[in-house]
């Protein structure tokens, strides 16, 4: 069920908006996306990872995810010094009804990081659950499916 | 020729210091390829990896294609990934199930054993064609220890069980922590940086460095670990200022072992594996092992180093395969280790954390990964020559009665051990 214009435009926005944030550092405002719940996967090597029979190269929740800002902002973290700079290309957005009243959310995503003179690229697809909590959409889950992630990969942002 | 004038390669270790040429120059890379990495045992997997016939995982040792495959009858084998007609890779799937194995490119068809058992168009080879003879090239070598795969390039040198020596004493510790006493690994992640090999080697035993390159983790975890539970936590960093003979065990061959002992487990809020965590988990083991032994191994804290490629650790419990690629490029895969017959819940904990501990986007190595790309950076500068390793150089040192040397916990001899090796390995033309 494809959602109306309106709500799509939302859907894009609310995208834009949080790769921003992302992408200026303001990652307390990020963590004030995501509901109490959120589950932030980047699953590895296949696109059915098993949580049991495979590592996975992210599996957080919000905790886990409030304490990489901490990590993120502390003045002797070495991955920090100078930040990598980053940028979110985000396309193909599509959204439809989830249950109870949640959206499911796909598009894809090709994220860019500079850092000492090095430029990666991490190109995939995310699929997200927004749920609507206090009049706004919060992210109740969000999973990246990397086509890299079969390769080694070198420190990866929050995508 | 500039050589001359050089220091020769087992010049390069001298004393408390290790020179430059050791982790900057390709040269020396390539020599470390022929003298070490190709005479001595390399780590190839685990054999869960492959748990039913018919089984194969595909990976690359030293650069070269390789399959490790479970054949009918449940034997493992470990064979180069090239068709004996025109070299093309049989198999290009990472992992899989297959009996056989053909040729995309003319068809030639090999058991998961190795045996050529179809070659299209024979009648148009000479009549003495004889496929018998052009089987899937094994690699020279295959041994295992309770599931561990090693493989060999050279088809002499010392056995296995000679070349492991002692660490199978702390191999055994790891694996009987399993309430079945086997392991079996999840797939692993992957990642690279861009330093020498022997940097996380180095940094696998270092107990100097967490309060520097970790801190930002280790900050993370004291103020919110208590009150997010086990993922969060973990040992309170280790008194570098520790001078008497304690955890660091050297067991000759380039294998060394940190044994934290109990020390880490005594913390409120506990860490990954510990007794405290999971009762049902600690109630199996002292099941099979009685009291004691049960709780050792519940309790395990060591990081073990099985020289040149792999590593292994219980707290977060994994082992990583270490990769040389270049002199300045090292590409890791970070196994999570499952404990069979645990408790399906502390399984998923010790993934989870393994991945956490590993990942690229995890909390720790990528830290690691930061200082090891800056040390190859810095080394570029030719006019200061020398490495030093100075701390604990004078300290105290015990032969224990099985011959293991025991060192303080915060002793830089454990990295001069793993040099050492490697002069006597590079000293051998």
């Amino acid at each position: 069920m494809v959602v109306s214009r309106d709500l799509q435009h939302e859907v894009e926005q609310f995208l834009f908006h949080e790769a921003e944030l992302l992408e200026n550092r303001r990652f307390e405002e990020w963590l004030e996306l995501l509901t109490r719940d959120v589950i932030y996967w980047v699953p590895n090597i296949r696109d059915d990872s098993d949580i049991s029979d495979e590592a996975m190269i992210s599996y957080e929740g919000y905790d886990e995810l409030r304490a990489r800002t901490v990590r993120l902002r502390h003045p002797l973290n070495p991955t920090q010094k100078p930040p990598p700079r980053t940028r979110h290309f985000i396309t193909n957005v599509s959204a439809e009804a989830g249950e109870g009243g949640e959206l499911r959310v796909r598009c894809n995503l090709l994220v860019y990081v500079s850092k000492d003179g090095k430029v990666v690229h991490h190109p995939g697809t995310s699929e997200y659950r927004l749920r609507e909590e206090d009049g706004s959409w919060r992210i109740a889950s969000k999973k990246v499916y990397l086509i890299t992630n079969d390769l080694p990969l070198t420190p990866l942002p929050i995508m | 020729m500039t050589t001359e004038t050089r220091p020769g390669l087992q010049d390069l270790v001298q004393g408390d210091r290790v020179h430059r040429r050791v982790y900057v120059d390709p040269q020396v890379f390539e020599e470390e390829i022929r003298r070490i990495f190709k005479r001595t045992w390399l780590f190839v997997g685990h054999d869960s990896e492959v748990p039913h016939p018919g089984d194969y995982k595909t990976d690359t040792l030293l650069g070269q294609p390789i399959v490790m495959t479970r054949d009918g009858n449940g034997a493992v084998h470990v064979l180069f990934n090239r068709c004996r007609h025109r070299g093309a890779k049989v198999c290009n799937q990472p992992y899989g199930n297959s009996s056989s194995f053909s040729c995309l490119y003319h068809g030639w068809t090999y058991t998961n054993a190795g045996d050529l058992i179809a070659v299209p168009s024979r009648e148009l080879c000479p009549a003495d064609f004889d496929p018998g003879s052009f089987g899937l090239l094994p690699l020279p070598r295959v041994e295992s220890y309770r599931g561990f795969v090693f493989a060999s390039f050279a088809a002499d040198g010392p056995t296995l069980e000679e070349h492991l020596g002692r660490v199978t004493v702390y191999l055994d510790r790891l694996i009987d922590r399993a309430p079945d006493g086997e392991v079996e690994v999840a797939k692993p992640v992957m990642y690279e940086y861009g330093g020498n090999w022997k940097f996380q080697l180095e940094n696998f035993v270092d107990n100097i460095h967490a309060r520097f390159t970790h801190e930002s983790a280790t900050h993370a975890r004291r103020t919110l670990g208590p009150s997010m539970g086990p993922r969060y936590a973990d040992a309170p960093i280790t008194d570098p200022a520790r001078t008497r003979p304690g955890n660091l065990r050297l067991l000759g061959r380039g294998h060394v072992v940190c044994d934290y002992g109990t020390e880490r487990t005594k913390i409120p809020f506990g860490g990954y594996g510990f007794s405290g965590r999971n009762a049902e988990y600690v109630r199996l083991l002292e099941g099979r092992h009685g009291p004691e032994r049960g709780r050792l191994l519940a309790d395990a804290d060591i990081h073990i180093v099985i020289y040149p490629n792999l590593l292994l650790h219980t707290q977060y419990s994994h082992y990583r395969v270490l990769k040389p690629v270049a002199v300045d490029r090292t590409i890791m895969q970070g196994y999570p280790i499952k404990l069979k017959g645990a408790p399906p819940e502390l399984n998923d904990e010790l993934v989870s954390a393994a991945s956490d501990h590993v990942s690229a986007a995890g909390a720790v190595q990528i830290d690691d990964m930061e200082a090891f790309s800056r040390c190859q950076e810095g080394l570029a500068i030719e006019s200061d020559e020398w490495v030093l390793f100075p701390y604990g150089f004078d300290g105290e040192r015990v032969v224990d009665e099985n011959g293991e040397v025991v060192l303080p916990q915060a002793s830089e001899l454990v990295q001069l051990a793993q040099h050492e090796a490697w002069r006597e390995f590079m000293a051998n033309e």
